[in-house]
């Protein structure tokens, strides 16, 4: 698709892709293939003695383009070789006049170039490259063969049959050239706004003007049916020729120049990673909620203001924070700004969001992000478009939770916990399962275990406040099943807090989960692991997963290792659920027992 | 005129066509390379969770030694450096990687399909060739990389090989032990692991110590795995405070890595609960059992075992420690007169030595990291080391009731052979492997120094060195040893009495990042004129590990290196120990592509030697 591109003096893209000698010797090469070529299109020889020494100095040109792009290192010796290998067997055909062995040479050189640009945009995107120089060579060079060598007086019949032979070609090259042009665009990212907006864009126009316009002639000369106007064919084949070498000269100069940067790139489903001024990026998840409303979460590590621009509404965002926005055909219009200036983009939000079949880790708008930004980094992953065949997956379920963990609770030793919850249905259902098996929750209750049933934020002021008590009488904190959460976890390396358990539905540190805080550590940033997005991952990566219906107590503990003075050089940095410590499973996992009861 | 195009066809070969086939030749040409090709093995076991773990060797077979291994054939006597390294982290490698590239790579895609079946960063026994001599010296000829779990964070294996021993090795993260077997070298396989649900009472495994059976000893520094009361394998119970916390244990371990018991490192009842402090406090059981270092004298039927740190509350601010007594300052003694049940019989506390630190934390009996013992049956000593106190405490007798423990040599004196104008040259200098040679003569010890102005603007930084001390007086005198290090000149100087260690040699470890040498293991292996290894007792050369673990590898040194040692006991890095892809002495664990594939780099944790 499209994009939209930085308004109002964006960033400096990337440094053109080609040093300027391999951008000369490319567009010679265009021009001595074409007229290598030419003769089998137009079916006409040329004036030998006019044609060889032109092909022969266009040859010698290169050759030395070449030599000096060896010099430079700029250029591979078997690259070099090989364009020098076709050159001379070109000048050799030409000599010999052999038509096929001159189109060899000139597809030769042609495929040459493929080796100079190389494959740092990939494959395919060569290939594209190269059709285009072919069909660049092809049309110019037909156009100069027959401007150059058989434009006079004496040649207008013989011009007549060249141009009707040529025209397929012309015409096939004309199409060709426009086709893989607009797919170059698309693929760099160049939009309307760009076109307009930039020198790149305005090249790009000018240079389509320009083969307009050559088309346009071409289309002139090539219906002359008068006398009159057969009369002015050479001068408009000169024309035309002309125009096509504005058209390469404006070629050369776009090669020069930056391609325009695109305001945002899609790195998953609604995940959109900004590009900013000042070679900032940021991230912004875009998730939708209802057919017009969506939630934007900043992602990446830094703070940013956003502006609905359908609702006006200004907030400023830290990481992991979101703004309800109004959508309209999918799309958040917004303005975004990481301090000093802003953009202004059009993101569309992820589709079809899905809602897990358990929603204890999904009833808080950070959970249901979490685990939409989970989907979508799987997604992005599996290239799935997302569509609805694939599985919701299975969530957590509080009160059956909460029997569970009574039973992985009693296996601790533990007969009684100290409740810190929010009051809200999920904490309410996970009390009452652990009451009615065996371990009553009391907030009043002087146990020296402690569970939270609140939401993450809260939980991590929960964990502040214990650890500021003078007389710590809390031996172990057990969270809620659906707090295994890098925010909450993290506080464990800078609050001194008693052991810190937690159960989980699926293997943390299993290689899927790796995965999912890997791709999260790369596109999302400034969003903590947890257990909602893991869910979502599994949901498109293994659906299966979680529906064993079983809990595992881990322990979430911080290890250090050496004092201060010594660990700088010694960080276990990690993309782990939080820097220097691990999840390590405490307990052989308990089945969830599957009667409803009180959900 | 205009011609019609002449056609000549047949009569010559095209020299389109030839141009067409020498193109194709030339560029046939460019996409050929050569690549270093490996057979893969792999070796799964069942853990008690019902789990498949496994090992997957990645047999580089360029290596003699490793295609005979992989053609089934055998690899005949050879010598190899195994070294129990980390992977660096998912983050490291691809991260850093796709941040500085242009916005238009899709990061999530690149993450994606770069994953393959194993975990996206395996960590691995990477198999150095160590045979002196042959053209395959310091290159990997083997890395086997474990699974499924990641980030184990390798830690420490035993502290010397004797041929038939399985290897055990440690993850301090995951506490999860595996024992390989090493018995078709340069190939491993796996012979158990021990899961951290094998061993309830205890967390973080840190070294281990192989016994005559084959099975070993290791010590969990960290607490129960669930808070509160854990009942060891001899029904004693003790109170603890959780994962990572106190009071960790001793767990005898088989060769298929079954746990054969757990025993207490603490003692039933509470130690002074001033020195020992634990967080959360254990209510009338306070300790300072969190056992690091381990060696074993089985004839004397004596474990010793050197308490460092309860490791979830290692306080990470070096001026203001906000209690450094949870650095620890004891080593305790175990009877294994009944190898299934070490019955701990002493509990020694450090001395204080004559420096007055600014830093109490920095005081000599702070954090006893390592241990070692003396080998000959007619000495019954030991010694401990402190990590952050940069001294050495001996006993000499382990059997004794109540061990006599005196400090006996100050990094100082050491750190003065390269930076005569040290200051503090002890005090938190990271003092880690030490070890005794086996004819009890010399002690070796690795330090990873201080970086200067680590402490304070003006701290000179302390030297990354290791070094040898010549022990024999000491041992030698038996309990009539008088060596003690209790005036402030001998920090410096070194023992006044006439028994004290000397320096005998003193490698400095060039190292311009922010750590040094914390591990390292003795050669104890010589080869014999038919080509086949017996053990010495004068080993001729060491590793040793420059332990850095850093998120970018930016600055880190993550190489293993050799030392040789001279008949005048002096160290040399062994600069034939070359790395085979920069050519340079030691062998860099910085590099992009391993055996097992590119996965970036890695950090050896720790070594030895083995043979086959």
């Amino acid at each position: 698709m499209l994009v939209e591109h930085v308004s109002g003096g964006g960033p400096s893209g990337p440094p053109p892709g080609l040093p300027l000698l391999a951008t000369a010797a490319l567009y010679v090469a265009v021009v001595a293939a074409g007229l290598l070529i030419a003769p089998v299109m137009t079916r006409i020889e040329g004036r030998p003695r006019l044609r060889l020494p032109v092909i022969t100095a266009t040859a010698v040109a290169y050759v030395g383009l070449l030599i000096a792009m060896t010099v430079r290192d700029e250029a591979g010796p078997l690259t070099v070789v090989a364009a020098g290998l076709a050159v001379a067997v070109g000048l050799l055909a030409a000599v010999r006049r052999s038509a096929a062995d001159q189109v060899a040479a000139g597809a030769g050189i042609v495929a040459v170039q493929g080796a100079l640009i190389g494959t740092v945009d990939g494959v395919e995107h060569l290939l594209v490259v190269v059709v285009h120089l072919a069909a660049a060579a092809l049309w110019l060079g037909g156009v100069l063969h027959l401007a150059a060598f058989a434009t006079r007086s004496a040649d207008r019949a013989a011009l007549g049959r060249g141009i009707r032979s040529f025209t397929p070609y012309a015409v096939g090259s004309a199409a060709t050239l426009a086709g893989t042009g607009l797919v170059l665009l698309v693929v760099h990212h160049v939009g309307w706004a760009a076109l307009g907006g930039t020198a790149f864009g305005r090249v790009v126009v000018a240079k389509s003007v320009l083969l307009v316009l050559a088309g346009g002639v071409g289309l002139t000369h090539r219906r002359a049916g008068t006398a009159a106007r057969s009369l002015r064919r050479p001068a408009l084949v000169r024309a035309e020729a002309g125009v096509l070498s504005s058209a390469l000269v404006l070629a050369v100069v776009l090669t020069g120049l930056p391609a325009p940067v695109p305001a945002f790139e899609l790195a998953a489903p609604g995940l959109a990673v900004l590009r900013l001024p000042g070679d900032q990026t940021a991230g912004l998840f875009v998730s939708k909620a209802t057919a017009r409303t969506g939630l934007v979460e900043v992602v990446s590590p830094e703070s940013l203001r956003v502006t609905d621009l359908r609702t006006g509404r200004v907030t400023d965002l830290e990481p992991g924070q979101s703004l309800p926005v109004r959508l309209a055909g999918g799309l958040a219009r917004l303005a975004v700004s990481g301090g000093t200036s802003t953009v202004t983009v059009t993101l569309p939000a992820q589709a079809a969001p899905v809602r897990p079949t358990g929603d204890a880790a999904t009833s808080d708008r950070t959970g249901w992000l979490g685990y939409q930004l989970g989907r979508a980094l799987a997604l992005a992953g599996t290239r799935s478009s997302g569509t609805s065949d694939v599985r919701a997956g299975s969530g957590l379920a509080p009160h059956r939770d909460g029997v569970a963990l009574a039973g992985l609770l009693r296996n601790a030793g533990v007969r009684r916990v100290r409740a810190y919850s929010d009051g809200s249905q999920r904490a309410r259902r996970l009390i009452a399962g652990l009451a009615a098996h065996g371990v009553p929750a009391n907030r009043h209750d002087g146990a020296p275990f402690a569970l939270l049933a609140t939401d993450a934020a809260n939980a991590r002021r929960v964990l502040a406040r214990i650890a500021a008590r003078r007389h710590p009488s809390v031996r172990g904190i057990y969270l809620a099943p659906w707090l295994l959460d890098g925010a909450v976890l993290s506080t464990l390396t800078s609050l001194r807090l008693p052991p810190l358990l937690v159960p989980a539905p699926v293997d943390p540190m299993s290689p899927t989960a790796d995965r999912y805080r890997a791709a999260l550590a790369v596109a999302a940033g400034g969003i903590a692991p947890s257990v909602a997005g893991l869910l979502g991952w599994l949901s498109v990566v293994s659906p299966a997963a979680g529906s064993d219906d079983v809990l595992t107590l881990y322990a979430a503990t911080p290890v250090g290792f050496l004092p201060g003075v010594l660990d700088v050089g010694h960080q276990h940095g990690t993309t782990g659920w939080f820097t220097g410590g691990t999840l390590v499973a405490t307990s052989a996992p308990v089945p969830v027992p599957m009667s409803q009861g009180v959900h | 005129m205009t011609d019609v195009v002449a056609r000549h066809a047949g009569r010559r070969l095209p020299l389109g066509l030839a141009l067409v086939l020498a193109l194709g030749v030339l560029v046939g040409a460019t996409h050929t390379g050569a690549s270093a090709s490996t057979q893969v093995v792999r070796s799964i076991v069942k853990g008690t969770d019902g789990k498949s773990y496994w090992v997957t060797n990645h047999l580089v077979l360029s290596s003699k030694t490793a295609s005979a291994v992989a053609a089934d054939k055998p690899a005949g006597h050879h010598e190899y450096l195994l070294v129990w390294a980390g992977d660096a982290n998912a983050g490291d490698t691809k991260g850093s990687d796709i941040q500085s590239t242009h916005l238009g790579i899709n990061p999530v895609k690149t993450t994606n399909e770069d994953a393959v079946d194993d975990p996206p960063a395996p960590d691995f026994l990477a198999v150095i060739d160590a045979d002196k001599g042959t053209q395959d010296y310091g290159k990997v000829v083997n890395t086997a990389t474990v699974g499924p779990v990641v980030e184990n964070e390798p830690h420490h294996m035993q502290y010397i090989w004797h041929k038939g021993d399985k290897i055990y090795a440690g993850g301090l993260f995951s506490s999860v032990t595996y024992v390989f077997d090493v018995s078709k070298l340069p190939e491993i396989s796996l012979s158990g692991v021990s899961l951290p649900t094998d061993t309830p009472c205890g967390s973080i495994p840190d070294a281990f110590w192989t016994l005559p059976d084959g099975t070993a000893y290791g010590t969990y520094m960290g607490g129960p795995v669930s808070p509160g009361a854990c009942s060891y394998t001899d029904g004693q119970v003790r109170l603890g405070n959780g994962y990572g916390g106190s009071p960790g244990e001793i767990v005898h371990l088989s060769q298929t890595g079954t746990v054969l018991s757990e025993s207490p490192a603490a003692s039933a009842s509470s130690e002074d609960s001033t020195q020992c402090p634990n967080y959360p406090p254990i209510p009338g059981q306070a300790t300072c059992a969190n056992p690091h270092g381990i060696q074993v004298r089985s004839d004397l039927k004596r474990l010793v075992a050197s308490d460092y740190a309860e490791p979830r509350n290692i306080v990470l601010d070096p001026v203001k420690p906000q209690d450094n007594k949870l650095f620890r300052s004891t080593v305790r003694i175990f009877d294994i007169s009944n190898e299934n049940d070490p019955k701990l019989v002493s509990v020694s506390t450090m001395p204080n030595g004559p420096r007055t630190e600014r830093n109490p934390g920095h005081e000599e009996p702070t954090g006893i990291m390592e241990t070692t013992v003396t080998n000959l049956p007619k000495h019954k000593g030991a010694f401990a080391e402190s990590m952050c106190g940069g001294v050495i405490y001996y006993t000499p007798d382990i059997t004794a009731k109540q061990p006599k423990w005196r400090e006996v040599f100050d990094d100082t004196t050491a750190a003065k052979a390269i930076n005569p104008d040290v200051s503090e040259g002890a005090g938190c200098d990271g003092g880690g492997w030490l070890q005794t040679s086996p004819d009890d003569k010399v002690l070796y010890h690795a330090v990873i120094g201080r970086n200067p102005g680590s402490l304070s603007v003006d701290d000179t930084g302390s030297p990354k060195m290791v070094y040898a001390l010549d022990i024999s007086k000491l041992v030698a005198a038996g309990d009539g040893t008088t060596c003690s290090i209790d005036n402030i000149r001998e920090v410096y100087n070194g023992g006044n009495e006439a028994d004290c260690p000397t320096v005998t040699s003193v490698l400095p470890v060039q190292d311009g990042t922010s750590g040094g040498p914390h591990w390292g293991a003795l050669d104890n292996f010589q080869s014999t004129e038919n080509g086949s290894f017996v053990e010495t007792q004068q080993p001729d050369r060491l590793a040793y590990s420059d332990y850095f673990v850093a998120r970018t590898g930016v600055d880190g040194n993550h190489k293993v290196c050799i030392a040789t040692i001279g008949r005048d006991g002096k160290l040399a890095v062994d600069r034939t120990f070359i790395d085979e892809n920069e050519g340079t002495p030691c062998v860099n664990f910085d590099r992009t592509t391993w055996p097992h594939g590119q996965e970036g780099n890695a950090k050896p944790h720790s070594e030895m030697f083995v043979v086959s």
